[in-house]
């Protein structure tokens, strides 16, 4: 009989084995009455699980009401503070710094045209950003992942479908139409190299609902890892969280990316030793280095996957049994045996 | 799922509240607010277990929800693109150090159906009870896979791209996930067996 199969009973409940692997678990099931019967209780779980009542909310009637509430807000409020705003700016700071400019200047000559432009451009470019929506304390969080922190305070609400498309909508956008262009392929899992060449080509990586452009998205991304973006305000562990999210954010497409992802992480670590998504951060970039070896099966690749999860299981503080996990499983499918040092 | 059955909204319908409120008409957002809200809460509850944050959540997804809906394609279903939403930002809010979770209370907890199940009414509620318990204990990452598959019925691709995580992590996480459930839960699923 051939070896057990509890690995793949889930995947085979949800039909969502590629063909060679059902296959294979087909057969075993036929014979092994003790898989058949795990089979049977995963089922049995699934079904017990939507047994459980849905949660209700305790105010639900008044919540559509609240949500137009705010969407009515966000579309009123903004165009008047921002026009009080933007007008308050040119008749008040503009000629007073223009004027505090001349007064302040050593000799009497004036200032040309391309000396004078920073000035006036730097409230305007100030002015630029609409106030922020308040939101609640879980909105902020989320935004925060979603939106890198340039572009954040710019996440104005809009009508739909009209005005400029930011980040943090992009992210809900709907799923890109079947045979869009994915530049990315991902092995399917545990498969062999010659059953994947028998089963047809590789499955296509999500097309992130980010549609920002990758380079764009990855330069920035480069910049908040390498630690060259602009600081925030506050530093610490708010600068830590705003990069995080926007490499979390941002999408991986093809092995480059992978690969700029792997660095990237690993610089966030370097420029963030203490930080309590140091783990993460880890785990992450083991993914990105998987998916870059998986792609382009390049022994460079391997051996920084390998030096990373090796550097991941020695870290002092220990890796959480999670982590170990994700971490013996992605070394074992890029094919060292057993993954552990 | 009980509840998509007695919400069932009108495919029809709903394209036309979906049109309108891509107008701009803010009437028919709230409706499809309205019809989505329990859904799209439940989403939230289940993953992060604490009703306030889940409140938060589920508003949030719906306001993210109408500022893009200018894109949203009127063929697809509203009501599996609005639970991705809940669920990402039910998972980005765990994430999140600032927030500690806190389990839901014992008497907040999800109450079991009304319904039979497939155990004995007395075994099936001691079950979903000692369930319930395993599901808040599982790592959040692992529950929501979880939720998405088991109560939304995504595709691995699906929950791939509503969590940001790749295919190959949903299907090792939501069996790792399972296995934990299953072994929480096994006296109950053999005595049932052995009953049925």
């Amino acid at each position: 009989m051939t070896p057990h199969v509890r690995d793949h009973l889930s995947a085979f409940l949800d039909s969502e084995l590629p063909p060679t692997q059902r296959h294979e678990v087909t057969i075993h099931l036929e014979a092994c009455r003790e898989c058949q019967q795990v089979l049977d209780e995963l089922r049995r779980l699934d079904d017990l699980a939507r047994g459980l009542a849905a949660p209700l909310p305790a105010d639900s009637h008044v919540w559509p009401a609240r949500v137009r509430a705010r969407l009515a807000a966000s579309r009123r409020v903004p165009s008047r503070v921002w026009w009080a705003v933007a007008a308050l700016l040119v008749l008040t700071v503009l000629p007073w710094q223009l004027l505090r400019n001349r007064d302040l200047a050593p000799a009497p000559e004036p200032p040309t045209a391309r000396e004078a432009e920073p000035q006036a451009a730097a409230p305007a470019a100030r002015g630029d950003r609409a106030p922020g929506r308040p939101t609640t304390s879980a909105s902020n969080k989320s935004l925060a992942r979603e939106a890198p922190p340039s572009t954040s305070t710019r996440s104005q609400p809009a009508p739909p479908g009209g005005g400029t498309r930011r980040p943090a909508e992009d992210f809900v956008s709907p799923p890109a139409p079947a045979g869009g262009a994915t530049a990315y392929k991902y092995k399917e899992r545990r498969a062999p190299e010659d059953e994947r060449a028998k089963a047809g080509p590789a499955r296509d990586l999500p097309d992130s609902s980010v549609t920002r452009s990758a380079p764009e998205a990855s330069s920035s991304s480069q910049a908040a890892a390498a630690g060259t973006a602009p600081p925030r305000a506050g530093g610490g562990s708010t600068d830590d969280e705003a990069v995080f999210a926007e490499l979390s954010a941002s999408p991986i497409r093809t092995s480059d990316e992978a690969r700029a992802r792997r660095d990237q992480w690993t610089a966030f670590r370097r420029r963030f030793p203490g930080s309590s998504r140091g783990e993460r951060a880890e785990l992450l970039g083991l993914e990105a280095a998987a998916a870059a070896y998986d792609q382009d099966r390049r022994e460079d690749d391997l051996r920084k996957l390998k030096a990373l999860g090796e550097e991941y299981l020695k870290r002092p503080k220990g890796p959480s049994p999670e982590g170990r996990e994700e971490v013996e499983r992605l070394l074992r499918e890029a094919g060292t045996p057993g993954g552990l040092p | 799922m009980l509840e998509r059955q007695t919400l069932g909204p009108d495919p029809s319908a709903e394209v036309d509240l979906i049109t309108r409120a891509q107008a701009g008409n803010l009437p028919a957002y709230e409706e499809l607010v309205r019809r989505y809200q329990r859904r799209v809460y439940a989403v939230a509850c289940r993953i992060v277990r604490r009703h306030d944050l889940a409140e938060d959540i589920a508003q949030e997804a719906f306001l993210r929800a109408y500022r893009a809906l200018g894109r949203f394609d009127r063929a697809r279903p509203f009501g599996p693109w609005i639970a991705r939403i809940a669920a990402n930002l039910a998972v980005n809010e765990y994430r999140s150090p600032r927030r500690r979770e806190q389990e839901l209370p014992p008497e907040h907890a999800e109450k079991p159906s009304a319904q039979a199940g497939p155990l004995d009414n007395l075994l099936a509620r001691e079950a979903e009870g000692v369930l319930d318990q395993a599901l808040g204990a599982l790592p959040q990452e692992q529950r929501a896979v979880f939720v998405l598959r088991v109560y939304e019925e995504l595709s691995y691709q699906e929950i791939a791209e509503a969590l940001d995580i790749s295919p190959g992590t949903v299907m090792s996480r939501l069996s790792r996930a399972r296995e934990r459930l299953r072994t929480a839960v096994l006296p109950y699923l053999r005595a049932g067996r052995a009953q049925g």
